[in-house]
């Protein structure tokens, strides 16, 4: 048996297209007290698991999982480091949070993406998972961050959180 | 046995022998939410089989005997004790409370446009000799606290599968949805631990209705929306369906040999324990799988196939698996003759579950329908062409057991009569004994047009008045292309204010006005007509007396519907109770009050109740405090408009045209906007003469008949005021009032005529020249035109002495409404 392939799809939006999500949360983080977060950015993630070639994944994420008048997508395999994907370094004033459903919770959108990844051809036996890729950029440390996961980002009863 | 059988099957619990404190801990442990009376009634049951019960069993007795399932409070006996007029301790004893005041009236009404009331899944009326109209209102309180995106798209799914599960299924046509949410500007830091901010619960809330509602293609139309610190721990979700189902397809029936089919969505964890989970307060650490997901795409397909299936009648009974999952569904089907099913079957989201589990799992859009042999493969093929999973099951028997297999093992084994009828009734006391009010000194100011102005925009921009626009825009209330009369009212997207109540013309279905053409109508005998929809709600005035406040939602509910076209005449009601622990004496105390003003207000109305539903317990611990909600009782109507084309609405037309203020103000400032914004607490609250109520209802929808009125308004939240300005401001329009013309009963303050919240009042805009045709209708009735609608965009009140004690541009009025800062100096 081979071993299955996990890739990670990041969809972003394309230069013009405001990211209105991401700017709820900074108003929202705001809200909490934490004042000084200049931007926050937000990236619906899809992870597929499976015995699928990088080709197939960039047909399923260009066809399904992006809107490509709005929107473009990054593909990489789950190993690599998102801060690479994102093509800049890491620093203190930048945060990555991941967020994903706790494992037995159902995911709803990654059953629909499985329906239509096998209604485009496809008849391997896949898993796909839904996550949420948030940025927050500003003059912020880690507990912060984590306050704002805990409080804004995530439900800690059906979701978990990773800092990147 | 082979060593993993162990994992799959079903597992003895002793219980035999237990003494009481092992058995409340047994009940405790496992989520059973069974009482120490129930437990030993279980005991008992099995010592006479003379063997434990599985865990199936036991967990099939909680699931059925939930508070949830079996309304086991309302419905138990209650010796209630309260004070007189005198002063004097007096005792009723209630051997069921729910039969001696809200069914009581339904059958005392006797209405014969009541085609199924309180024994379905949702209540039937008549809406021409073809069709009934059904509605269900739900609460989903506990799930929404926890997962307010998650728990209200599942509220919203539930009652939608309700409405789908009545009589052989009703096509959804509307939703509704009335939230209580804490305040919105309490500081992060205040919130106790566990509890997600108020904020995050309303934002999630909306979203999860508006995602559900909108995916499944059902116009979102009316709801109402309070903030109180009371639900800051504990938010109140209600979600409603209304449907449209051939009179013919009303009732079910079961026939051993028929065939269980479940279809729609597969079986996993989520939800396990929602049924007995909701009779338990919330605690800090409630875990994962009490959580449901919803997913409305897949019911958006079973509601499609469903209809289509029953259209071909291919199957004798249907119910939704809700609360309890397959053991309430399937156990509820086969109550009458008994049953047989496969847990095996069951189809799974991912392997590893437990017998119990798959049994009480709450996964949602799944449907269970009795399917007679002779229609197998028939119904089995219009689910495969819609892609929809539905899988037999078992079949229904006539043995009276509940019997629950899995692979060749018996996992269950239950009569039917012990499941259903075995439940012991406990008495539980209530006792009534009211807060020695305090008067509310509410201070004579000086007349001051300023102050007066200001605190109409204080109101205005007050979270419970204002406007509700960025909720309602999110739904999608036009879908289907039937909503009439909907959630914001006025010329243009600038000039807007809040409608009153919903209209739906169900014309896809009933045919509308084609349905003139059929020989067996007469011709265009129901044409136009349509449904009309409002909710009446108002939990500050139960913190004073939840007798008035009941009494009050009943009132609001129906001046709503009237305020829209609708008929007293023609109009049921739908209780919904949010009430704290009913162990708690004065908490069922307030209950038992409640309901008796159900009773009285419903019997001289005329409105019988359709259906309802309870969710109690509603408290939160915190350490060694516990924090109950306000009590909360959602009166929904529904009723026939005869004629849609004569519906009114809430914004002022014309230039020129006389404002009529129909019913009496009173001194009834207690539980009001206005002293909630002036932080005075206690006084009397607004009470209701339902007989003044509703000849006031009869004149005023003649008048409507008569196509006399050019809009209309419910004068409720922040009073007369209040509801001029939002008529001025929803048709751009300005309006000039005397105080001193508003009917009073007795000699009133201006504050008490411009604020006061006293029921049974409308607001009416009519035409000068129908002056005199207008008021021979409300004959001997409280109503003067007081006000006429000016040329220049002002609201302006005056006093007997002449001075302008409002005097406020309406642009400005609009924006505190809007929550906007004014640009209009």
């Amino acid at each position: 048996m081979k071993p299955n392939a996990v890739w990670l799809v990041q969809v972003k939006p394309k230069n013009e297209a405001r990211d209105r999500h991401g700017e709820h949360i900074k108003h929202d983080i705001a809200d909490t007290g934490i004042k000084s977060v200049s931007k926050v950015s937000y990236y619906p993630l899809f992870r597929i698991e499976g015995d699928i070639l990088l080709h197939d994944i960039e047909t399923i994420a260009s066809r399904l999982l992006c809107d490509p008048v709005i929107e473009s997508c990054t593909i990489k395999n789950a190993g690599d480091s998102l801060a690479v994907v994102n093509g800049k370094t890491a620093s203190t004033s930048r945060h990555e949070v991941e967020v994903w459903l706790k494992n037995g919770v159902t995911d709803a959108v990654a059953s629909s993406v499985l329906k239509a990844i096998y209604d485009l051809g496809y008849n391997k036996t896949l898993t796909v998972k839904t996550g949420q890729l948030y940025i927050i950029e500003g003059t912020i440390n880690k507990k912060s961050v984590e306050e704002i996961a805990t409080r804004l980002l995530i439900n800690p009863l059906i979701q978990e959180y990773k800092l990147r | 046995m082979r060593a993993l059988d162990f994992l799959k099957k079903a597992r003895p619990v002793s219980i035999a022998g237990l003494p009481d404190k092992e058995l409340v801990k047994l009940s405790r442990e496992n989520v059973l939410s069974l009482s120490l009376e129930e437990m030993k009634a279980v005991q008992e049951y099995f010592k006479k089989k003379g063997r434990n019960p599985t865990d199936v069993e036991l967990e099939t007795v909680a699931q059925t005997w939930s508070e949830h399932c079996k309304h086991k409070t309302l419905t138990g006996i209650v010796e209630y004790q309260y004070k007189d007029e005198n002063g004097k301790w007096k005792t009723r004893t209630f051997n069921n409370l729910l039969k001696e005041t809200v069914f009581r009236v339904t059958m005392e009404l006797d209405k014969k446009w009541c085609i199924s009331v309180f024994s379905d899944n949702a209540g039937i009326i008549e809406f021409d000799e073809k069709f009934g109209v059904a509605f269900k209102v739900e609460t989903h309180n506990h799930p929404s606290a926890l997962e307010p995106y998650g728990g209200a798209a599942t509220g919203i799914g539930g009652v939608i599968r309700d409405v789908l599960g009545v009589g052989l299924g009703a096509k959804p046509i509307a939703n509704t949805d009335v939230f209580c949410f804490g305040v919105p500007d309490i500081a992060w830091d205040s919130l106790p631990a566990g509890v997600l901010h108020p904020r995050r619960i309303a934002k999630g809330v909306v979203a999860g209705v508006r995602d559900y509602g909108n995916r499944m293609g059902i116009p979102t139309v009316n709801g109402a929306v309070y903030f109180d610190e009371g639900y800051i721990s504990n938010p109140l979700v209600y979600c409603g369906t209304l449907g449209i189902i051939p009179k013919d397809k009303c009732a079910k029936k079961v026939s051993p040999g028929d065939l269980v089919l479940v279809v729609g969505g597969r079986t996993g964890r989520d939800g396990i324990h929602g049924a007995t989970f909701s009779s338990i307060q919330l605690e800090q650490d409630t875990d994962v799988s009490a959580v449901q997901i919803g997913n409305p795409i897949v019911e958006k397909k079973v509601m499609d196939t469903v209809l289509k299936a029953r259209d071909l009648n291919l199957y004798s009974a249907i119910t939704d698996c809700g609360a309890g999952g397959l053991s309430s569904a399937v156990g509820e089907l086969g109550e009458e003759c008994g049953v047989r099913v496969h847990l095996e079957r069951v189809p799974l989201k991912y392997a590893g579950l437990k017998p119990w589990e798959i049994w009480v799992s709450e996964a949602q859009e799944r449907m269970v329908l009795s399917v007679p042999p002779a229609k197998r493969n028939e119904i089995e093929k219009i689910f495969a062409s819609e892609n929809v999973e539905a899988v037999f099951i078992g079949e229904f028997t006539g043995d009276n057991k509940l019997t629950v297999m899995h692979g060749d093992e018996v996992v269950a084994d239950l009569d039917m009569k012990f499941l259903h009828k075995g439940v012991p009734r406990p008495t539980r006391r209530a006792i009534w004994n009211p807060v020695q009010n305090p008067k509310a000194k509410i201070e004579q100011k000086q007349v001051n047009a300023s102050s007066y102005g200001d605190s109409l925009k204080k109101l205005l921009s007050s979270y419970n008045i204002a406007s509700k626009e960025w909720i309602v825009r999110q739904y999608d209330h036009e879908v289907q292309g039937q909503t009439v009369i909907k959630p914001m009212h006025g010329p243009s997207f600038t000039a807007q204010g809040p409608g009153d109540a919903a209209v739906i013309w169900p014309y896809t279905v009933t045919g509308g006005e084609n349905s003139g053409s059929h020989a067996s109508r007469k011709a265009g005998a129901s044409a136009w007509r349509g449904v009309v929809l409002s909710c009446g709600l108002n939990p500050e005035y139960g913190k004073i007396d939840p007798y008035w406040m009941a009494a009050s939602a009943i009132d609001e509910a129906l001046r709503n519907a009237v305020c829209v076209g609708g008929s007293v005449e023609r109009m049921a009601i739908l209780d919904n109770f949010c009430w704290g622990n009913p162990n708690r004496p004065e908490q069922l105390g307030g209950l038992v009050r409640a309901s008796l003003a159900c009773y009285d207000m419903a019997k001289v109305f005329q409105t019988p109740f359709i259906s309802g539903k309870d969710s109690l317990h509603n408290e939160y611990a915190l350490g060694d405090k516990v924090l109950s909600i306000p009590p909360a009782l959602l009166i929904s109507a529904v009723g026939i408009v005869e004629d849609i084309r004569k519906t009114v609405t809430m914004d002022i037309k014309e230039n020129g045209n006389l404002i009529y203020i129909l019913g009496a103000t009173a001194k009834e400032m207690g539980g009001s906007h206005y002293n909630k914004i002036s932080k005075i607490t206690g006084g009397s609250v607004p009470k209701v003469d339902p007989a003044a109520s509703r000849a006031r209802m009869i004149a005023l929808s003649a008048a409507m008949e008569a196509g006399l009125v050019r809009s209309c308004h419910d004068c409720s939240e922040g009073g007369i005021s209040v509801a001029i300005a939002e008529m001025c401001f929803a048709g751009d329009k300005g309006v000039t009032c005397d105080i001193a013309a508003i009917p009073a009963d007795g000699a009133l303050t201006d504050s008490e005529l411009l604020f006061s919240e006293s029921n049974g009042r409308f607001i009416i805009e009519v035409q000068p020249s129908k002056k005199s045709e207008f008021e021979k209708l409300f004959k001997g009735l409280p109503i003067s035109a007081a006000g006429n609608v000016t040329e220049a965009k002002m609201l302006v009140f005056r006093n007997a002495g002449g001075h302008k004690v409002i005097n406020e541009k309406i642009g400005e009025l609009r924006d505190a409404w809007n929550g906007r800062k004014s640009k209009h100096d």
